[in-house]
């Protein structure tokens, strides 16, 4: 075999330090080009010099103090020409000599840094130089008593100023003891002190709570205050996570953002969700946001899935699941493309930003703990009738599949008439059943059978946390652990286990270094659902009123005299364990007998080293690395339906390792008072390496052998493997600029390199961006009107992509394998001649390059009645192009697709958020919140194919991508129209089916919503929050199949006719009768739907399946949360604990909407990029948590 | 002026580090799972895979659905049992014959004709028609001159039936001639039918030509084309099977028995009438017993209806071959042709020769025909087709009768094969010949629906697309 061309770690480590030292020494040159050389990190008090000067021109004696201060002088020539200069002084510090030198001139000086501007003196101030009082002071946060770095200090009515250290410190000279020191910093009230006769300052500033100044993480990492953003991101802080009391990262999110949209596959334990930023934003590349944590990209892989959609099998897991959401101190969203335009092809479904808890300085270990039990149970399920029996054609049936058989309450009653002289089946307690001649029985299972699959569902999420620190040095540790059952009974679980070590240190003013590691181990085990005949929803949901499902395992006895067929399945379609293959799983098997396992552990670290050479530079090294492993076994005994019968075993082990790393330099520097900028510059290199590896076998040698490869003949054994890696690499740079602290504009560029880009395409593509923002409120027109605390326009530009899949820039050849699709199964080149191998059905492109989105954003936000009330409004358009699609060939070219740059879609969309504070007092607030998106997606061009499949069943119901449609509508069967647009009808008055597929729905909702409300009093807190989502189509395939089956509820009704009737098969039935089925009216008159409608073209199976499209919206009360913390001095005295937190919680307590059975907010497709399916997907739950928290 | 020094500075930057930046991931992008070529061997067996599931799966399904050979009694397919079906369900076959079979078939004759290997030719030309007949008779007109060749034809025109029938012959009068050049290297068990042997391959082509001269109702070259053709019941071209799950099994028997038990079986459906003793439409009679091979097809004791035989031993057994192109359709051509183009006697002589190789047990499996069941296929004279005599009670003229017992004989022969629904349609309008009642309605299908991907991609493609109650070009008299 061919070795793959990459490059070793070591290699890729050797090229990247040689590119980080490159960028390290053109760093140097551009230092070197701003500002000359100076005593690194001192200031010009610091620097003390002799001088002896006598009547020298001041541009002279400039100069000299120039060199021997070392400091670099930027001045206007003209403005010192007129001067002369007499000044000697020994060993004095070189301020002091500047003030004495300038102290006759209209001239002043400023320190940036290193470096020293003469400016002209305000005003022709009176000459006098009341030097000096020298201030020095320390600014901290008043509720943690951590030093603040950063904090801007102006002396009132004057040009003067200075930034605190990173340690919080500061030094300033004032002219007097009058001087008022201003102190000020985003997200902080600003603080005002006379200096008096203080030399030492110590100033507390306090978080401005209602000013809701946010700050927020960049895509880069670095905290910057939202109001200077021209692009939008949202915010979700850890305590909100926490407190929705689900499991996963992703569902916490849900209702909390506007534009984002979260949609669970299912309520199975770890299940993964769908998450959708601002619409479709890519056709059938990776559709799910880039996940950074602390500044690394981590893997959100959905197991079992590999980028594909499912639509068998078990419900996907979520990698991002292995995060623990306690561990969460903020989770940010950044929707726009501008915002997110740094990680270049990797961001076009934008990016979420997690930021995990640090410790923080304390004169103690803050030992926190906390607990939480949820019980879950089944908040919608299908009706079922119990009316009639198996069979078909209104006789019984004991092995007939549906359930159209005799009505149950017209028969004899009692036990049944049993055939007792031959075959037979013994069930493992001993019952025995034998072939049935007379059904007598009118006992119905319907709800027997349903507890049976059915449990309350819980879990006990248990969390211990250890934080604290010093001055240099803070530590966050936490361990959690979750077990979870969940409500189908048998072999649903999810367990995991996290730990985690966030450090960091400060070793200087200079150095600092952070570590976080994160180990997750999580076991989960699901059951089959889905459109899969092994499945627990399928066995349970066909299965007859009158067939008790308990005793599914059992012996059986072909005859009186033979010996028994062990361990064999009894099932509706089998009911003596006859078959050696069921046709549908007993439910109850299903759940019991199978094993559908995943086994993860996973490693996340991240060293980020800061060096801060000077008070303007700082450079940042970042190294993240995250891997996991994850074994998989699926494990089918024999007479299971998978395997048919014969025993299926599968294990696979799959291992993705990202690598990533960045070199960020980042430069501040202040133009006057009134103009700052802040440039940053860095390199990225992320590569991400992917290997499964595994071995399916079929057909058990021994029955109840161990679960090894070996229990299979050789020919029965397949084994595969995988392997992928894409490497990407990036060069960045952002410049960000402000003006009057009021008018912000940021710049930024990426150049980007990936190895999945094709050979004949560029090798590098460009991601600009661009915003602006405005502070209008602080124009002076505004100050008289108090209403408005805070206006800002802001706009914003980016283009950002979505890489291709690699390996698709060749058409290759691979191992034969022939689909018989619909329903049949394959033929394998492995088993024939000498094996074969195909040219690909798929044709390949040199030429492939990235999807780019550009998008194009506006908004306000706006503050009023000192910040109480708060709204913000974007509307954002963007088109996306070149969207990769495996664009449909017509099969007579040779190909079936060729996956290319083809396609472009548009999305128009409007986001809303609004607060208001209705009582914010010190012992009461009540706010109320809501927000509100509406996303407009349409397909503009699919390169000539009218529709391409996307998910789903293929040729069943599927989810495309049709030109002028949105993304992921419906296709399928739809009704055939009269010209006049009309439904065209059969003789008889039914609907027909129109040959030609077409689109029958868009799953999109209209708009969605979340809002809320937070009440707090004293310390009980209570808050409250509801999710609606509007206008999507929903696809009922569990009910329409359940028809089929006559075992929905409305199949089991009964109707007296008031007038002749026809039925589909063109029968009349007359005036009078009672009959099983009912009435409708299709626009030619009243028809019956009985079993001769239910199980053609009405049923779930029959072509028409736009009958089964129905309105999806739904409002849910998503989640009520009562709180009460107990902290009291007495209680902290008493207990020597800080405070302890009782609160429960109710997760998805009513949902309203007109989708009957189930919970609309399931998918059958998991992540990919179809949705609003149900097709025998597990049920959704409601919740009931109950937290205890204790702090020490 | 900071402002410029830092985009020189960016220039700078972008220079020196972006070729760096490139170089880091050359080279990544090269497939680690797949290969860029394969031999000329791998792809003929790709290609003889791809023709087997046009000839075994989904259009065999339907057609036998409609042709009294299946019924449809659950799920979709019940649905499909009533005439409903969309073109969606054509898109995997119809990809399997242009993708799979003629887009391969050919690569295997590019990559040859350079190495004059006639032989690997002529077989890739051979399995191209099989597929391409079959889909013909299916849909009508198809692509077929502009197939397979995308930078010159994104969009292949659909050629007309008559047009492509002749083609075919054309198609394998030239691989008949490359074979019979005795040049090239056998490809061995690559070739799964024949595994390289010319002469079997040639023979296999007369028997196509003479199946398309028939369905053209040129009969006077049907009938000549067989004298060439399968001459031995051995040399038929069949598929071979195992026993490997979701692999090589025989795909009738996949769906049946395995992935979708339940949903099609043959309760009721004519061809069980017609073998079945103990119906009234028995076809038997003093000088015919159809126990064993009734027995051979189906499952006749099941408490779920009356299944097609997928026990081992049975047509469709898990390991059972299936016929492609056979010994029984050669002699059954040459009976009809025979008696439509030569002679009575002709007709007659060919059927006795078929009756006579089914006394002798015939395609039915060993293990029906070693005692357990009754079969007797007796030679029939000229007498038994006067009117009024063994099988003419109906006073038929004499030529009609014999016809009618051919047409009978075929209809039976072909049970899951697409060769029955051809004649069906061929003979509809003939006052002889299997007549069928509808499932559903009063009129009976005339052809598959085409796939809606073909539809989608090609501007080309049929438009309107013909519904299934619109006959083909050739059955469109």
């Amino acid at each position: 075999m061919k070795k793959s061309n990459g490059k070793s770690l070591p290699e890729i480590i050797l090229r990247y330090m040689r590119y980080t030292i490159a960028v390290f020494f053109l760093f140097s040159i551009c230092a070197q080009l701003l500002w000359a050389s100076a005593s690194i990190g001192q200031s010009l008090k610091e620097v003390r010099i002799d001088i002896s000067m006598n009547n020298k021109t001041l541009k002279e004696s400039l100069t000299v103090i120039e060199q021997k201060s070392g400091f670099g002088f930027i001045y206007n020539e003209a403005w010192v020409l007129p001067y002369w200069v007499t000044v000697n002084e020994k060993n004095k510090d070189a301020a002091f000599i500047l003030q004495k030198v300038l102290r006759n001139t209209k001239l002043d000086f400023k320190e940036y840094g290193n470096k020293v501007i003469i400016v002209q003196r305000e005003q022709a101030s009176p000459v006098q130089v009341n030097l000096i009082v020298k201030v020095q002071g320390i600014v901290k946060e008043k509720d943690t008593g951590e030093p603040l770095p950063g904090v801007s200090i102006r002396v009132k009515n004057s040009s003067a100023g200075t930034i605190s250290d990173s340690d919080g410190k500061f030094g300033i000279d004032v002219t007097d003891e009058n001087s008022i020191l201003v102190f000020s910093f985003i997200g902080f009230l600003t603080v005002e002190q006379r200096v008096g006769s203080l030399d030492f300052i110590s100033i507390t500033m306090e978080q401005d709570i209602t000013s809701l100044s946010e700050v927020v993480v960049t895509a880069l990492g670095f905290k910057e205050s939202a109001d200077k953003l021209g692009s939008t991101s949202s915010k979700v802080n850890g305590e909100a996570i926490e407190r929705s009391g689900e499991t996963s990262v992703i569902n916490a999110l849900g209702g909390k953002a506007s534009g984002v949209m979260i949609t669970k596959s299912s309520g199975d334990p770890g299940a993964a969700a769908f998450i959708q930023i601002r619409g479709q934003n890519t056709i059938t590349g990776n559709n799910q946001p880039l996940i950074i944590v602390d500044g690394i990209p981590i893997s959100n892989a959905t197991s079992y899935t590999d980028e594909e959609g499912t639509s068998g099998g078990v419900v996907p897991q979520s990698r991002l699941n292995d995060i623990n959401p306690n561990d969460i101190a903020s989770v940010q969203i950044l929707k726009g493309a501008s915002a997110a335009a740094l990680w270049g092809s990797r961001a076009a479904n934008g990016v979420i930003l997690i930021s995990t808890k640090k410790g923080a300085e304390a004169d103690k270990v803050n030992i926190s703990f906390s607990s939480t039990l949820s019980v879950d149970k089944i908040n919608a399920f299908h009706p079922i009738q119990d009316k009639y029996g198996q069979g078909t054609g209104g006789n019984y049936n004991p092995s007939g599949s549906t359930s159209w058989g005799d009505k149950i309450s017209n028969r004899a009653g009692g036990a049944d008439d049993v055939n007792t002289s031959g075959r037979y089946f013994q069930a493992q307690d001993g019952t025995l059943y034998y072939p049935i001649l007379t059904k007598n029985s009118q006992d119905v299972y319907v709800d027997s059978n349903y507890d049976k699959v059915f449990r309350t569902g819980q879990f006990l999420d248990n969390a211990i946390s250890i934080s604290g620190g010093d001055a240099k040095t803070v530590y966050y540790f936490s361990v959690g652990d979750l077990r979870q059952k969940g409500i189908l009974r048998g072999n649903s679980e999810y367990t995991r286990t996290t730990v985690r070590l966030n450090t960091e240190r400060t070793f200087n003013n200079v150095l600092r270094l952070g570590v976080n590691t994160a180990y997750t181990n999580s076991y989960s085990d699901r059951i089959q659902r889905g459109n899969n005949t092994a499945g627990a929803m399928v066995g349970l949901l066909r299965n007859p009123a009158d067939f008790d499902k308990s005793d599914y395992k059992g012996s059986y006895f072909a005859s009186a005299t033979s010996s028994p067929i062990t361990n064999r399945q009894r099932s509706y379609r089998s009911y003596l364990g006859a078959l050696e293959s069921p046709i549908y799983n007993n439910a109850l098997w299903a759940l019991n007998e199978e094993e559908n396992s995943t086994l993860v552990n996973r490693f996340m670290g991240r060293v980020e080293i800061g060096v801060q050479p000077t008070g303007w530079l700082d450079i940042t090294g970042r190294t993240g690395l995250d891997t996991y492993t994850d074994q998989q076994i699926n494990y089918y005994p024999i007479h299971d339906l998978v395997g048919a019968g014969r025993g299926q075993y599968q294990e696979q082990m799959t291992k993705e390792t990202e690598l990533n790393a960045d070199l960020i330099g980042r430069a501040q520097t202040k133009f006057g008072v009134d103009f700052a900028a802040t440039f940053i510059l860095g390199f990225n290199l992320n590569n991400r390496k992917y290997d499964k590896i595994g071995a399916t076998i079929n057909d058990f040698i021994l029955d109840e052998a161990p679960a090894n490869f070996s229990n299979a003949v050789s020919a029965n054994r397949v084994p595969y493997n995988y392997k992928r890696e894409i490497r990407t690499t990036r060069l960045y740079a952002t410049a960000g600029l402000s003006a009057y602290e009021s008018l912000f504009l940021n710049l930024s560029a990426a150049a980007e390199s990936a190895s999945s880009f094709g050979e004949l395409s560029e090798k590098t593509f460009y991601y600009p961006s661009v915003d602006v923002a405005w502070q209008f409120s602080k124009l002076g027109i505004f100050e008289d009107f108090s209403t408005l605390t805070f206006g800002k326009l802001r706009a914003s530009y980016g283009i950002v992509g979505v890489q291709p899949l690699p390996y698709r820039s060749n058409t290759v050849f691979t191992e034969t394998t022939f689909s018989n699709t619909p329903w049949g199964d394959n033929v394998v080149g492995g088993s024939y001649g000498n094996g074969a191998y195909s040219q690909n059905k798929e044709l390949g492109d040199p030429e492939i390059k990235p999807e780019t989105k550009t998008e194009y954003e506006a908004g306000i936000d706006l503050r009023f009645l000192s910040s109480r009330l708060r709204f913000s409004t974007t509307y954002y358009q963007n088109k996306v192009k070149d969207l990769l699609v495996p664009v449909t060939i017509a099969p007579s070219t040779g190909f079936a697709s060729k996956y290319t740059n083809a396609a472009t879609l548009e999305n128009k969309g409007l986001e809303l958020d609004l607060s208001y504070d209705v009582i914010a007092k010190p012992n009461l607030t009540w706010t109320v919140y809501g927000n509100f998106s509406s996303n407009r997606n349409e397909v503009l061009d699919l390169a000539g194919t009218q529709s391409l499949y996307l998910t789903g069943i293929a040729d069943f119901l599927d989810s495309r991508a049709v030109v002028g449609q949105p993304v992921g509508v419906f296709w399928s069967g739809r009704y055939a129209a009269t010209a006049e647009g009309g439904m065209l009808l059969d003789a008889n008055g039914f609907p027909t089916v129109d040959a030609v597929s077409g689109t029958i729905g868009d799953p999109n909702p209209d708009f969605m919503s979340g809002f809320g409300t937070t009440l707090s009093y004293k310390k009980i807190t209570l808050d409250v929050l509801f999710e609606t989502t509007q206008g999507g189509d929903y696809y009922s395939g569990t009910k329409g199949i359940m028809y089929n089956f006559g075992t929905h509820a409305e199949t089991g009704n009964e109707v007296t006719l008031a007038q002749d009737l026809k039925n589909y098969a063109g029968a009349t039935i007359s005036t009078g009768s009672t009959v099983r089925g009912n009435i409708t009216d299709f626009g030619g008159g009243p028809v019956l739907l009985d079993e001769t409608w239910y199980t053609t073209l009405g049923s779930g199976f029959g072509s028409l399946k736009e009958q089964f499209i129905e309105d999806g919206s739904w409002t849910r009360l998503r989640q009520v949360t009562l709180s009460y913390r107990l902290d009291p001095e007495w209680f902290r005295k008493k207990t020597k604990l800080q405070s302890l937190e009782l609160s429960f919680t109710g997760r998805n307590l009513i949902v309203w909407t007109d989708i009957e059975g189930i919970d609309p907010d399931t998918n059958l497709t998991g992540t990919f990029t179809g949705r609003n399916m149900d097709y025998f997907n597990s049920p959704n739950t409601r919740s009931y948590l109950c937290t205890l928290k204790i702090n020490y | 002026m900071i402002t410029k020094k830092l985009i020189w500075l960016l220039a700078i930057l972008l220079i020196v580090v972006l070729p760096a930046c490139e170089s880091l991931v050359d080279g990544l992008n090269v497939d680690p799972n797949n290969p860029t070529d394969a031999s000329a061997e791998l792809i003929l067996t790709s290609a003889q895979l791809a023709n087997l599931t046009i000839h075994e799966g989904h259009t065999v399904r339907v057609a036998g659905m409609w042709s009294g050979y299946f019924t449809g009694v659950d799920r979709q397919y019940k649905d499909i049992f009533n005439y409903n079906i969309t073109g969606a369900s054509f898109n995997q076959i119809w990809e399997n014959i242009f993708y799979g079979v003629v887009s391969q078939a050919k690569l295997v004759i590019a990559k040859s004709e350079p190495l004059n290997n006639r032989l690997m030719k002529g077989i890739a030309l051979i399995v191209q028609a099989n597929a391409l007949g079959s889909a013909t008779a299916g849909w009508g007109d198809i692509p077929l001159s502009q197939t397979a060749d995308i930078t010159t034809y994104p969009n292949p025109v659909f050629d007309s039936q008559a047009d492509v029938y002749a083609d075919l012959q054309e198609m394998l009068s030239v691989a008949i001639e490359e074979l019979a050049s005795g040049i090239g290297t056998s490809p061995g068990v690559a070739d799964i039918h024949y595994g390289g042997n010319a002469a079997k391959w040639i023979a296999a082509a007369y028997t196509l030509k003479s199946r398309f001269y028939l369905e053209t109702r040129q009969y006077d070259l049907a009938y000549e084309a067989t004298a060439t053709g399968v001459g031995v019941p051995a040399n038929s071209m069949m598929v071979p099977h195992g026993s490997t799950l979701n692999s090589d099994e025989n795909l009738m028997y996949a769906f049946i028995a395995r992935s979708r038990a339940g949903d099609m079986n043959s309760s009721g459906a004519l061809i069980t009438r017609l073998l079945n003793p103990a119906e009234s439409l028995y076809r038997g009679n003093d000088k015919t017993d159809e126990t064993a091979r009734f027995n051979f097809l189906f499952l006749t004791n099941d408490p779920n209806g009356i299944i097609p035989n997928t026990t081992t031993g049975g047509i469709f057994a898990q390991t059972a071959s299936y016929p492609l192109v056979t010994y029984e359709e050669n002699l059954l051509t040459a009976a009809e042709a025979g008696a439509r183009a030569v002679s009575f006697d002709e007709g007659l002589a060919k059927l006795n020769e078929y009756r006579a190789y089914m006394n002798g047990g015939g395609y039915i499996g060993p293990s029906f025909v070693d005692g357990a069941y009754a079969f007797k296929y007796e030679a029939y004279t000229a007498d038994d087709f006067a009117p009024g005599g063994l099988i003419n009670p109906e006073s038929l003229s004499p030529e009609e009768a014999l016809l009618q017992e051919i047409l009978l004989e075929r209809y039976l022969a072909f049970f899951g094969q697409e060769l029955g629904f051809n004649d069906l349609r061929r003979t509809r309008e003939e006052s002889v010949g299997v007549k069928l009642t509808p499932n559903t309605g009063s009129v009976l299908p005339e052809r598959f629906i085409y796939s809606e991907a073909e539809i989608n991609s090609n501007t080309n493609a049929p438009n309107p697309v013909p519904d299934i109650f619109v006959p083909t070009l050739i059955n469109n008299d």
